[in-house]
């Protein structure tokens, strides 16, 4: 009985013991605080699959500004990220009742503009009418486009000039099927009635191609001659062939069709699906560097680097089979062009048995191509099914001229503030 | 069975040569003769001759007994018959009674008889007066007072004589000290061990067996002793225990005390409740008397007398010294403060201080209470058990998190993002854990004040404080008052 009781003290003796060891849940808060990444929820509104799309807006400055589009209820959203890495959802605009374009597609045609702080989202609109919304300065401006009815591609470019402008202007061309449409910005200079130009492949007799993803790139100067001031447009047709097309078919071409320029069209063997197919266009010492990105609407997806010459296509290494890829974009996580990636987003893709998605980033070299092997791989730290992490993937200019990763699962926006890739972009951390 | 006598005569003879006085032992058997008829004729309704032979008997040998079965004769007589005469005579040897024996124990009673006997002689004569002349006085029934008397009755007697005569007469034990000294008479009930004891002579017992209705007399010749001392204690407190050469056999003797003892040196306690105690060393000659007179001065002690149900299986602590291994427990204490204490296993011990009176008896009764189960003690140690290893539980879950996180933040691959849904479950184990924690300590806390608390009554005990109840017994007769013995 003592014994017990001796026990029974030991015991009362430990609890008090035990406590004085308890757990401190401070340390989540500061563990919290010291993450890389920051998740940015979807506000309060009717709209679903918030982030199906997003794309970089502001292209400097102190932070950085991501344009965010939810799906269904088409919504608009500007998220600012401060330089501290707080966010905050500054335009919440709902596109239906201002542009009556109803809903979104699965995968909307949201355009960064390569030469200003803008985005265009390219959104069916009515019959033989499509629509091109710019945002810029938290205002969106509509831009009608005369012909396309569902648009399957659509590129930022600098047009032509043309004959009620003079000017070469950076401009939104849309296609659908096989044929391109201009989206002239300032209406009161568009050409009337609304040019068309249908392209044509390579082939004697031409053969009518389905437009799957469309580029621009500034041809080089020939023989000693300046650049020309307009860019050229690149074409990725659904039989899987890479070409291009002179600029001028923004403001319509003779005959109404076109065939690619010459030498300018390269069976590559990839072939994408309408709307997310992607011709990623950048420009080094080297040369210019085409990366497309397609897939099919099943699992398989395929990432190809092309140099473009004055005469045509090089491929630049192989091509990778990436299995779900579902969309791309470029990045480079500091200023040394040589260090620059491809953020490629596997929205169905397996995270420990979960098909939660990931997005790979895979380093690009202009001699070697893309990378057998992704240097690092995003991914939700808790995976849960159909999360579709990756579905949308933007390289974000952040805090005067460093770049960070933002990835769009659903109704959830993660920011890497820092991987392994760079160092923390943050203020005062 | 003895067969109904009127006399019993036993002769023990103590000595082995006695000399018999053959003059005082035919005066005791007329004497036995005559109260053996007596009480025959008493029975038979013979009043008359009842008394003569009682009256006969006295003449033989005066014993008071004789003069109070006279008078009960004549009274009964009177009674029947509502005679004056009776009743006068009946009153007359009730008086000698008292005088040969004013100590008597009946006394109270007897002079009640007398006084009620008067007044019906008084009554009796004022009716005669009363009647008219030439008319035979109506028979005259006893009044309401000689009824309530009852029947008066001879009563039985028990004689103790010795050769030589004035030796002490002890009962049962010397302890109780004398009843009287031969030739001694009474009544006495039961069997009982009669000593007779004389100086420079050999101690008598015998056992005596009274009887009513009957003269027993036991005569004890008693042997001489020359070789012999004797001793004679006497203390100025009556009643006070004697111890000769070994306390540990007890007492011998109560003051007055006298006794033959053996030649030699001998030590003699005397002591008494609420007394200091007189110790003599004494060197006795054959033949030598010494007489021993304690001066006993009072000492402040009381005594403490601890009872209760179940106190045979409780040890009793005074002053927490064990004072007795089983109770009940009688010990004598100075005065002043004290400390009890008793225990009993599986019973709640029960402590309390206890003030002892000088001359005074504290009896404490102690009601031992059974002690409380531990049960919610111990259900409330299995409780906190219980939250202690939840929560470490949850602790360690929490840790684990936080390390988990920790780790996949410092590696970056991949990278956690802030609204990673460990951060709140690890917050929520943390709370928990510490929430957990601290019911499990107060549970502990708890658990170990049940333990040691005191549920339930405590042992009680009832304290009854009496003076010693010291029977005077003074007297140089020393008749034996307060010994159990009854005339």
């Amino acid at each position: 009985m003592r014994t017990l009781r001796l026990r029974l003290i030991a015991l009362g003796a430990a609890a008090p013991l035990f406590a004085a060891g308890g757990c401190k849940w401070t340390d989540f808060d500061d563990l919290e605080a010291d993450t890389w990444v920051t998740s940015v929820e979807k506000p309060d509104n009717p709209a679903a699959s918030w982030g199906v799309a997003i794309a970089r807006l502001t292209r400097d400055g102190s932070g950085g500004t991501l344009a965010v589009l939810g799906a269904t209820d088409s919504l608009y959203n500007d998220l600012v990220i401060d330089s501290k890495g707080g966010t905050k959802i500054t335009t919440e605009l709902e596109l239906n009742p201002q542009f009556a374009i109803g809903n979104l597609a699965t995968e909307p045609l949201l355009l960064t503009s390569p030469a200003s702080d803008e985005v265009a989202l390219v959104s069916a609109l009515e019959v033989s009418r499509s629509l091109v919304i710019r945002s810029s300065g938290g205002q969106l401006t509509g831009v009608p486009v005369i012909g396309p009815q569902q648009p399957s591609a659509a590129t930022y470019m600098v047009s032509p000039p043309h004959a009620a402008d003079p000017e070469a202007r950076l401009q939104v061309l849309v296609a659908q099927n096989d044929a391109v449409f201009p989206a002239y910005f300032d209406q009161t200079k568009a050409l009337m009635p609304p040019p068309k130009c249908t392209l044509r492949d390579e082939q004697i007799p031409p053969q009518m191609i389905t437009i799957r993803a469309l580029g621009a790139y500034r041809p080089p100067g020939v023989a000693g001659l300046p650049p020309p001031a307009f860019d050229d447009v690149l074409v990725l047709s659904e039989s899987g062939k890479l070409m291009a097309y002179p600029g001028s078919v923004f403001n319509g071409c003779m005959g109404g069709m076109v065939s690619p320029k010459m030498g300018f069209a390269k069976d590559i063997g990839l072939s994408g699906v309408q709307g997310s197919s992607q011709i990623l266009v950048f420009t080094d010492p080297t040369g210019t560097y085409a990366l497309v990105q397609a897939h099919t609407d099943g699992i398989k997806g395929r990432l190809g680097l092309y140099r473009i010459t004055d005469t045509g296509f090089e491929e630049v290494g192989a091509a990778r089979d990436i299995d779900r890829l579902r969309t791309a974009a470029l990045f480079q996580p500091s200023a040394n062009v040589q260090q620059r990636y491809v953020l490629a987003g596997l929205p169905t893709a397996d995270v420990r048995d979960v098909a939660s998605g990931l997005v790979q980033v895979i380093e690009l070299s202009t001699t070697t191509g893309v990378a057998a092997e992704p240097t690092l791989t995003l991914a939700d730290a808790q995976p849960e099914d159909t999360q579709v992490f990756g579905r949308s993937v933007a390289a974000l200019p952040y805090n005067n001229g460093k770049n960070i990763i933002a990835v769009a699962a659903d109704n959830e926006i993660f920011l890497y503030f820092r991987t392994n890739l760079y160092d923390e972009t943050r203020e005062a951390r | 069975m003895r067969t109904r006598v009127c006399f019993v005569v036993w002769f023990v003879i103590c000595a082995l040569v006695a000399p018999v006085a053959a003059q005082q032992a035919d005066a005791l058997r007329k004497a036995q003769s005559s109260f053996d008829q007596a009480q025959i004729d008493y029975l038979a309704g013979k009043y008359d001759e009842a008394a003569k032979g009682f009256q006969e008997a006295y003449g033989a040998r005066q014993f008071p007994q004789f003069l109070y079965n006279i008078g009960a004769c004549f009274h009964m007589k009177g009674k029947r018959d509502s005679n004056v005469d009776s009743y006068a005579q009946a009153v007359e040897y009730y008086r000698k009674y008292i005088e040969a024996d004013p100590n008597a124990t009946d006394k109270a009673k007897v002079e009640k008889a007398i006084g009620v006997l008067t007044d019906e002689i008084k009554r009796l004569k004022e009716a005669a007066q009363a009647k008219p002349a030439g008319q035979p006085a109506p028979p005259a029934a006893p009044s309401a007072e000689v009824q309530s008397l009852g029947d008066a009755k001879p009563r039985s007697l028990v004689v103790v004589e010795s050769e030589p005569q004035g030796a002490t007469v002890y009962l049962d034990d010397k302890k109780n000290g004398s009843i009287g000294t031969t030739p001694w008479s009474g009544s006495i009930e039961g069997t009982h061990k009669v000593i007779i004891e004389k100086r420079g002579y050999m101690q008598s017992e015998s056992e005596v067996t009274g009887e009513p209705n009957k003269l027993f007399v036991l005569r004890a010749v008693l042997g001489k002793q020359d070789f012999l001392g004797w001793v004679q204690v006497t203390s100025n407190v009556p009643g006070a225990v004697v111890f000769i050469d070994d306390k540990s056999v007890g007492a011998v003797a109560k003051t007055p005390h006298s006794q033959n003892i053996k030649p030699g040196k001998h030590t003699l306690w005397v002591t008494a409740e609420g007394y200091d105690e007189t110790v003599f060393e004494v060197d006795i000659a054959p033949g030598e008397t010494k007489e021993l007179r304690a001066n006993l001065k009072g000492e402040p002690v009381g005594r403490i007398n601890v009872l209760g149900f179940g106190i045979e299986d409780a040890k009793i602590y005074l002053d927490g010294k064990l004072a007795c291994d089983r109770g009940p427990c009688m010990k004598t204490l100075p005065q002043g403060e004290h400390t009890l204490r008793v225990e009993r296993g599986g019973m709640k011990s029960f402590e309390r201080k206890v003030a002892i009176q000088a001359r005074a008896e504290t009896t404490v009764k102690v009601t031992l209470v059974s002690k409380p189960g531990r049960g919610d003690a111990v259900v409330a140690f299995i409780m906190a058990g219980a939250f202690g290893a939840g929560g470490a539980y949850l602790g360690r879950e929490a840790n684990k998190l936080r390390d988990e996180l920790r780790q996949q933040i410092d590696r970056g691959d991949p990278p956690v993002d802030s609204r990673d849904d460990r951060f709140q479950k690890g917050k929520i184990y943390a709370i928990a854990a510490d929430a957990t924690f601290v019911i499990a300590g107060i549970t502990a806390v708890t658990a170990i004040y049940y333990t040691f608390r005191d549920k339930g009554p405590p042992s009680s005990g009832l304290i009854d404080v009496r003076s010693f109840a010291l029977s005077p017994q003074v007297g140089p007769g020393y008749a034996g008052l307060g010994m159990g013995v009854s005339f």
